[in-house]
């Protein structure tokens, strides 16, 4: 029994579609200057960016989730007036431009920016680690509510009944029963929402800037670097491709593969 | 007067509306049964506190627990398949309620062990769930249920996701610790035989309300309500009481040698049910002598073997000059040797009697 071949009016245009994915991704390799990348990613700049890269984007990765998993829980359980304007609300970030995100940022916690004074009087400035973390997480955090509140809406809620009648109050139901259950979706979204902070540009440049070693992130110097020194800014891409690879291959397998289903 | 465990008025707004009323003693294992829809369900999750209850009330042991929280009633719930927490090993199931209600770690699994060990599955304490058979599932989760010892056991078909073979086993352990339990225990099932062999009382709930409340014995012998009658395989018929028994939609009647209920103030009116079980039918080829007081003709349209007996689905014949047509249709057992003596086959025609002390008549 044999069957059928996939059609070529599938089958051509899915292989356009990879080659256009992959192409960008040889180029790279292809241009890659081998013989100086040590020297070019040990030089300062790029160490200090990438310390700078990872210390942002595991900072927001922690304030989305301490944020965003009550936030999920909330929106999948508490039923109140507007929840669905909320729940469009939370997903802006995805539509929005980086760029008007950023400048949206700086309208709110700006110098001049609806809590500008309060914040200044606390000694917060956008231009500091805090507020690239700050910008990282505003793009990050629609990740990791959409994936963990799409896991707690779905799950039975026949478990957190039954934890009630064994005695259990509201946290510790959410703690040891509904929490372990979302682990799954909890953890893509995780990774989903740090890649996405890790890759971040436009929010940070443009309400935190580009200041080196507090502001200027792996993304944002590869940027720069290109203006200079293209080969150089090639090494650096490597480097975040790398890391991106890592990351996805890390978890996919474990994670990604609860997420999709 | 009897001491009360469990005082329960329950009315609420659901789906299907409940208007339930129940008294239950100390140790009472009450079997809910009742068809698809029922709000047998409904009813658990109502006194277990997961149901508002817009008028009602309950009393557990002499306290109004109606406007308590469901953690704080002191129920035990087991549902179909056991409800356990997929990520806790079947010792963290079981312990997981003593420690929510304050105890230390170590006394909770102690707790825990001790229960497993009680419902004979102790070796299986470190597993989860998906490790589980289906018998052993439910064992677990009773003993997770009865681990934080509940004055009031709910079980919602506890036994309804099981083959046969560990149905009779999870039974078995049933009836060993409903023996020894002190509180009230309601289970739900929509089987009349779990029903009859684990309950001292059966409660039949239909559309919300309860239809008869009785003895598995009395449930039997006079079931008040087609669904349980069909249950139990017998011929349940609706219609409107007469002066001598039950007048059929279809211009048939039956004759009962008692015809209202005694206890019954209201003499003949209204809705009514007569049930007739299928052993009281009787076959016949020709036109039986004497004078029987419910007989008519019909044709087989089914029959089907049961063990040394043959079911035998009789239509009823349009109706003939000479007497009202019996029920549209009406289910004998005979032997299969008497089938055969009256050479029973599809399609041919047979006369049907029932003697009227074999039909009873209730109101409904």
């Amino acid at each position: 029994m044999r069957r059928n071949p996939a059609p070529l009016a599938l089958t051509v245009p899915a292989a356009v579609g990879v080659a256009f994915l992959a192409l960008p991704l040889i180029g790279l390799l292809v241009r890659t200057p081998w013989s100086r990348l040590a020297g070019d990613l040990t030089s300062g700049g790029s160490l200090t960016a990438l310390r700078l890269s990872l210390v942002c984007s595991l900072g927001a990765l922690g304030l989305t989730i301490v944020f965003g998993v009550p936030l999920a829980w909330v929106l999948a359980r508490v039923d109140f007036p507007g929840r669905s304007l909320l729940r469009a609300l939370v997903t802006l970030p995805l539509a929005l431009p980086p760029v008007v995100g950023g400048v949206a940022l700086l309208l709110a916690f700006g110098r001049r920016g609806l809590l500008g004074s309060l914040l200044h009087g606390l000694g917060f400035s956008p231009f500091s680690t805090l507020g690239a973390v700050l910008a990282e997480a505003f793009v990050a955090l629609p990740f990791l509510v959409l994936a963990v509140e799409g896991a707690i809406a779905g799950l039975d809620r026949r478990h957190e009944d039954l934890a009630s009648t064994l005695g259990a109050g509201p946290i510790t139901t959410f703690r040891r029963v509904t929490l372990p259950l979302v682990a799954p979706a909890l953890a893509s979204g995780a990774v989903l929402a740090w890649a996405r902070a890790l890759g971040e540009f436009g929010a940070t440049v443009t309400f935190a800037g580009s200041l080196p070693g507090r502001t200027q992130t792996l993304p944002l110097d590869v940027y720069l670097t290109l203006q200079n020194d293209p080969e150089a800014a090639i090494a650096e891409s490597l480097l975040l491709l790398v890391l991106s690879v890592t990351l996805l291959v890390a978890f996919r397998s474990r994670w990604l593969g609860a997420w999709t289903r | 007067m009897d001491p009360v465990t469990l005082l329960a008025e329950v009315v609420t707004d659901t789906a299907v509306p409940l208007d339930v009323e129940l008294r239950c003693g100390p140790g009472e294992v009450v079997a809910v049964v009742g068809p698809n829809g029922a709000g047998k369900t409904t009813l658990l999750r109502t006194l277990a506190g997961l149901v508002p209850m817009p008028r009602g009330r309950v009393v557990i042991d002499g306290h109004d627990v109606t406007s308590r929280l469901p953690r704080q009633r002191r129920v035990g719930l087991v549902t179909q398949d056991g409800g356990l927490f997929p990520h806790l090993t079947a010792l963290a199931n079981v312990a997981f309620g003593p420690r929510s209600l304050g105890a230390g770690r170590r006394a909770a699994d102690a707790v825990a062990r001790e229960w497993l060990d009680r419902l004979g599955v102790g070796n299986l304490a470190a597993l989860r769930p998906d490790r589980l058979s289906g018998g052993q599932a439910q064992r677990v989760a009773l003993a997770r249920a009865l681990a934080v010892s509940p004055r009031l056991l709910l079980l919602d078909e506890p036994l309804a996701a099981l083959d046969v073979a560990t149905k009779t086993d999870v039974r078995r352990a049933l009836r060993t610790h409903l023996s020894a339990y002190d509180g009230v225990c309601l289970m739900v099932s929509h089987d009349p035989v779990d029903a009859v062999l684990l309950a001292s009382r059966i409660v039949v709930l239909e559309g919300g309300r309860v239809s008869q409340d009785a003895t598995p014995a009395e449930v039997t012998r006079a079931p008040r309500s087609a669904w349980v009658a069909r249950m139990l395989g017998w011929n349940a018929y609706r219609g409107r009481l007469t002066h001598d028994g039950l007048a059929l939609p279809n211009g048939g009647a039956l004759v009962a040698a008692d015809p209202v209920p005694a206890a019954d103030p209201v003499p003949a009116a209204g809705a009514g049910l007569a049930v007739v079980p299928p052993w009281a039918v009787a076959l016949h080829r020709r036109r039986p002598e004497g004078s029987p007081r419910n007989v008519w003709s019909g044709t087989v349209t089914e029959i089907t073997p049961l063990g040394a007996r043959l079911r035998v689905a009789v239509a009823a014949a349009a109706s003939g000059p000479a007497e009202p047509p019996g029920p549209a249709e009406v289910v004998a057992e005979v032997t299969t040797a008497g089938g055969a003596a009256l050479g029973l086959a599809d399609g041919i025609n047979v006369w049907v009697t029932v003697k009227a002390t074999e039909v009873t008549v209730t109101r409904l």
